[in-house]
């Protein structure tokens, strides 16, 4: 048993120890959020007579701003549409670009402002990239997240019987353990049990 | 030196063992969209004010209800003379709340998120205001994110030493080739 959890949680752990290390930097940058420096931010204006028609609803609007993606040049996956200003805004976004389309129907053209991130802040963008939606490349990230997500409890628990097993002094590890559990068990049940 | 990283590696893993738990879990709930229900409740109370701005006013309610959380300034609207109402928010609650400034008379509207909610909620936390832990979760957060970057890079430090180290460098490229053309492809 010892054996066999000790080899799982090394090779997993060398297996994800890349994928590990960035999100931990990239989560720190986010927490710290604002000194990802300012994107660079591009407007075009685009014609195509898929902006003349109506819009009765969301899912119209979608399919007309999706239909328009290449004359748009679109890089990330729609995220969401909704009416403003007499016409509708659309939001697509990737891990390094964020994208607005604007247009009022019968116009005949969409705005479109395209904010492109820093390195720092593309990062922090893939840090948050999750869900299965947007094509291949996304769904297989969305696979990696949920396997780093399982391996982080895996970690966990096979970390704590490692410890165990490893360690015959126990009490320094119970006061470390008991001191981040209690933390972080206190901190859900306030949430979960204030008025 | 060999010891003295392993069982940092050790101390500082149990350390942010409740923390990757929260984080993994949290994790699977963001990428497949998991909230959890919500269940709303409505009770009243009489509470007394006297701060300067609508602000400071609507804090001192909070406070005097006992609740815990942030209150967004934009929520804070007088819609009469006498009448401000504002939110209180936390991973776990959304309180609308209306106070009467000339009664005390205080009107609530709680909603309750689910577990799942308020563990999606304290990932990435940097603070909770009037709880003792939110400052306790800012700090922890902080330490556990170098922690878990150190327990990377120590991890392949420890297991690069052993017989099959050709193995385990093999695993180390292939999972950060992986990482990296995964990345690629939603970037």
């Amino acid at each position: 048993m010892y054996k066999t959890l000790r080899k799982i949680h090394g090779y997993l752990g060398l297996a994800l120890a890349a994928a590990v290390f960035f999100y931990a930097i990239s989560g720190w940058l986010i927490y710290h959020g604002g000194r990802f420096g300012e994107p660079v931010v591009v407007e075009a204006r685009v014609t195509s007579d898929a902006f003349s028609a109506e819009a009765k609803d969301r899912a119209a609007a979608r399919r007309i701003v999706e239909a328009s993606a290449d004359e748009l040049a679109i890089v990330g996956r729609f995220k969401s549409v909704r009416p403003a200003a007499g016409g509708w805004h659309a939001n697509f976004k990737s891990a390094s670009v964020q994208q607005e389309v604007r247009w009022i129907p019968g116009q005949g053209t969409a705005s479109i402002k395209t904010r492109t991130f820093t390195t720092a802040g593309a990062l922090a963008g893939l840090h948050r990239v999750y869900g299965t939606s947007g094509g291949p490349a996304h769904f297989a990230f969305a696979i990696l997240v949920d396997f780093v997500a399982l391996a982080m409890l895996g970690f966990a628990l096979s970390g704590v019987y490692l410890w165990w097993k490893i360690k015959r002094k126990r009490m320094p590890g119970w006061v470390t353990l008991g001191a981040s559990t209690a933390a972080t068990v206190g901190l859900v049940l306030q949430l979960i049990l204030a008025r | 030196m060999r010891k003295w990283i392993l069982d940092l590696h050790l101390y500082l893993g149990l350390l942010c063992a409740p923390y990757l738990v929260v984080y993994g879990v949290s994790a699977i709930a963001f990428n497949h969209d998991i909230k959890g229900g919500s269940s709303t409740s409505q009770w009243s109370a009489v509470v007394v004010a006297e701060g300067g701005t609508d602000l400071e006013r609507a804090e001192e309610v909070r406070d005097a209800l006992g609740l815990v959380g942030w209150t967004p300034e934009r929520s804070v609207i007088r819609t009469d003379d006498a009448l401000l109402r504002f939110r209180v928010q936390n991973p776990g609650r959304d309180y609308l709340i209306e106070w009467d400034d000339a009664t005390g008379s205080t009107e609530v509207d709680e909603t309750r998120s689910s577990w799942i909610a308020i563990l999606r909620g304290i990932h990435g936390m940097r603070d909770l205001e009037g709880s003792v832990l939110g400052p306790v979760w800012y700090v922890y957060t902080e330490v556990s994110s170098w922690a878990l970057a150190f327990a990377a890079l120590s991890g392949i430090y420890l297991w690069l030493p052993r017989r099959s180290a050709a193995l385990g460098t093999a695993t180390v490229v292939a999972g950060a080739v992986v990482l990296a053309v995964l990345s690629i492809g939603v970037w």
